[in-house]
């Protein structure tokens, strides 16, 4: 049992999706409230400060996440027919663009810190402007402790809070809060660097650490914010969930007895959940196909858990093999005194010809036609017809067969004369 | 079931049915018996007729497509009544209608196409409350411990009734005396053995549709079933084959059992 596990059981509360949004938003507000006061205010932190100001737009982002997640939850109506799960989506790209704009803050910032402590790093003036806040005086050697412990809390906190955020984002299928528990973990990021920085300061004189750790950061940022775009972009133009995955479903079905084959697949995501529609080949009935579809989603739901899709729906729909009509003739003799119907030898020696269609593997309709006088004008008689193939009990002359050739028809020796037994109507 | 099932039996008239039946016969180890329908002078006709062709031609095109089973060419004489005559008691019978074949066991392929479909083949067997089910489980297991082999799975199903007085949720609570206890001896038979049984109970809506989906979900081959020679209307039996189901089933007869007991 993980950690989240354990913590569930005694704060179920907060394991669900409002508990913990709330929760964040709390977070954060005592992390404003703390880092403007004591690291802008008193102790005149330019990096604790900032931060404290850049969770006050992660307190806008929660309660983005909050509206996102309560609007996503309504049920589905003739109007929204798939929900109104993709509003999640929408808020993942926004929490993407901001953590983008974040990290260009962060790398500007690192940057012109750069230019003015080294010279050689001069060049970097050239940059546009960074909005750093800079307090007058830094008092950070004097209050370093308390600092340090405000940060420390800080950084467990957005490591701690931002684990169950996703874990819970994931649990309950909600990729926008599982997108903004990366970006509380990122969070924990910046601030690890600007307790670098204080302590740099404090021990080394050496506040230019949070410079080099910037970029760093940034980076890493950059790198979150991306996925998160990526991952809502994806979702709101319903890119399949991959081919893979679709092979993997495919596979299911087609294993599955009474189908016989797949005729249409179309996954794709709705908000943090997997769409599958799928067409599924049968020759079931209504009640048969039922179980079918019951047995087959309960399938492809424990794939897609497996796969770790956390919610999933499905759109099964039959349809029958193709008729895939064509014509099939048989050369018959009698019936006379010695009995009924049977195949002849050859086509030659047919008293008539049944032509039989044949739809769905079965046949159809059937007539028949007097025999012809020769064999040539038997076989263009069934090309006119437009009979496929042409059935007797023996192997025909290899003049009729190429003449039959000629004409693409195919020939075959049945196994029996018995036209019952061959299902010759 | 081992003395009793010396062959597995097929109708020329069913060729679709033929490869299902050559299978397996392959996989029971017996000979496969195909019954080809003659009429009562169709030998002086078809010898006339075809000059030297022999009335085992069929037969050998059969074997050579059957990869050389041990095969029999048996002729009668068209009816289902003849062919009945000519089944021996201790066959298989595969054929996709059970009518008229009340003392002979069949199996129905309806669209199976092949024995098992899977790498480990698994075997449903419904079970109820009634001495049917007792002979289903006696008769059944032996067949499948024998087309499986040791170790081969063997879903037992019980779907029960609500009770009425009780609240409980779980299937367990709500089955009757005899129910549990066949279930408990059908398991116990399936250990010695030396198949492998898992035991489904459900409260499905529908019967037929719980052994359906309950193959279907433990991706069975074969559903085992017995026709309740006491029901006057309904059997499960004919249900499942008329639903139909997309898994194949093996009908067995009580009668079959005791004509062959006594041969």
């Amino acid at each position: 049992m993980t950690w989240t596990e354990k913590l569930e059981k005694r704060l179920p509360f907060l394991f669900t999706p409002h508990g913990i949004m709330r929760a964040v938003v709390a977070m954060y507000s005592c992390k404003v409230l703390s880092k403007v006061v004591v690291g802008g205010l008193i102790a005149g932190s330019m990096v604790v400060m900032a931060d404290g100001m850049h969770n006050i737009s992660d307190i806008g982002e929660a309660l983005l996440v909050i509206f996102a997640v309560t609007f996503a939850l309504k049920t589905s109506d003739g109007k929204y027919p798939f929900g109104r799960r993709n509003i999640e989506s929408f808020a993942m790209l926004t929490i993407g663009f901001s953590l983008i704009v974040l990290a260009t803050n962060i790398g500007l910032s690192s940057a012109h810190g750069l230019e003015r402590t080294f010279d050689c790093f001069s060049f970097l003036k050239a940059l546009p402007a960074d909005s750093a806040f800079v307090p007058k005086d830094s008092k950070v050697s004097e209050w370093y402790w308390l600092l340090a412990c405000v940060m420390s809390f800080s950084i467990a906190l957005s490591f701690v809070v931002g684990t169950i955020q996703i874990y819970v984002g994931k649990k309950f299928a909600r990729p926008v809060i599982a997108s903004d528990g990366y970006e509380t973990h990122s969070d924990g990021v910046i601030e690890s660097i600007a307790l670098v920085s204080i302590t740099g300061e404090y021990f080394f004189s050496a506040p230019w650490l949070e410079y080099v750790l910037g970029p760093l950061a940034a980076l890493y940022l950059c790198k979150t914010g991306f996925e998160l775009i990526a991952s809502g972009w994806r979702t709101l133009l319903q890119r399949s969930i991959g081919k893979d995955h679709e092979k993997a479903i495919i596979e299911i079905a087609k294993n599955m007895r009474g189908v016989i084959s797949v005729a249409e697949i179309k996954t794709f995501m709705l908000g943090g959940m997997a769409m599958v529609i799928m067409k599924l080949v049968t020759r079931c009935s209504g009640k048969t196909d039922r179980s079918i579809k019951k047995v087959l989603a309960e399938k492809i739901g424990k794939y897609l858990k497996e796969a770790n899709f956390h919610d999933f729906d499905w759109y099964i729909r039959f349809e029958t093999p193709s008729p895939s009509y064509y014509r099939i003739a048989y050369a018959i003799v009698g019936p006379d005194a010695l009995g009924p119907a049977v195949l002849a030898p050859t086509l030659a020696d047919a008293h008539f010809y049944r032509i039989v269609d044949i739809g769905d593997g079965a046949p159809v309709r059937y007539r028949d036609w007097p025999k012809k006088i020769d064999t040539e004008s038997a076989v263009a008689f069934l090309s006119q017809k437009r009979v496929q193939e042409i059935v007797s009990y023996d192997d025909e002359s290899d003049t009729c067969v190429n003449q039959l050739k000629a004409a693409g028809i195919k020939h075959t020796t049945a196994t029996t004369p018995y036209l019952m037994e061959l299902g010759v109507p | 079931m081992k003395k009793t099932i010396d062959s597995v039996s097929v109708s020329f008239g069913f060729h679709h049915n033929i490869p299902y039946a050559a299978e397996l016969a392959k996989k029971l180890d017996v000979p496969l018996s195909i019954f080809v329908g003659t009429l009562s002078d169709g030998a002086t006709k078809y010898q006339k007729l075809f000059g030297l062709r022999s009335h085992d031609d069929p037969l050998k095109r059969v074997e050579i497509s059957l990869q050389n089973i041990p095969a029999a060419l048996i002729a009668y004489d068209g009816s289902s009544e003849s062919l009945l005559g000519v089944l021996s008691p201790q066959t298989i019978f595969v054929s996709n209608s059970i009518e008229g074949f009340r003392a002979r066991h069949t199996l129905v392929p309806l669209q199976g196409k092949s024995v098992f479909t899977k790498s480990k083949p698994a075997i449903l067997i419904p079970l109820g409350c009634d001495p049917t089910s007792v002979y289903t489980y006696k008769v059944g297991l032996p067949f499948a411990r024998r087309l499986l082999g040791a170790g081969g799975t063997i879903v037992l199903y019980h779907t029960t009734w609500r009770n009425s007085s009780m609240s409980s949720d779980v299937a367990r609570d709500h089955m009757c005396e005899d129910a549990r206890r066949i279930m408990d001896q059908a398991e116990l038979a399936a250990k010695e053995l030396g198949l492998l049984p898992i035991r489904v109970l459900e409260m499905a809506e529908d019967v037929v549709e719980g052994i359906i989906e309950a193959s279907l979900r433990w991706d069975t081959d074969l559903i085992i079933m017995a026709r309740d020679p006491s029901t006057r209307y309904g059997d499960y039996c004919e249900r499942l084959l008329a639903q139909p189901t997309p898994v194949p089933v093996l009908v067995l007869e009580e009668n079959a059992e005791r004509e062959g007991s006594v041969k």
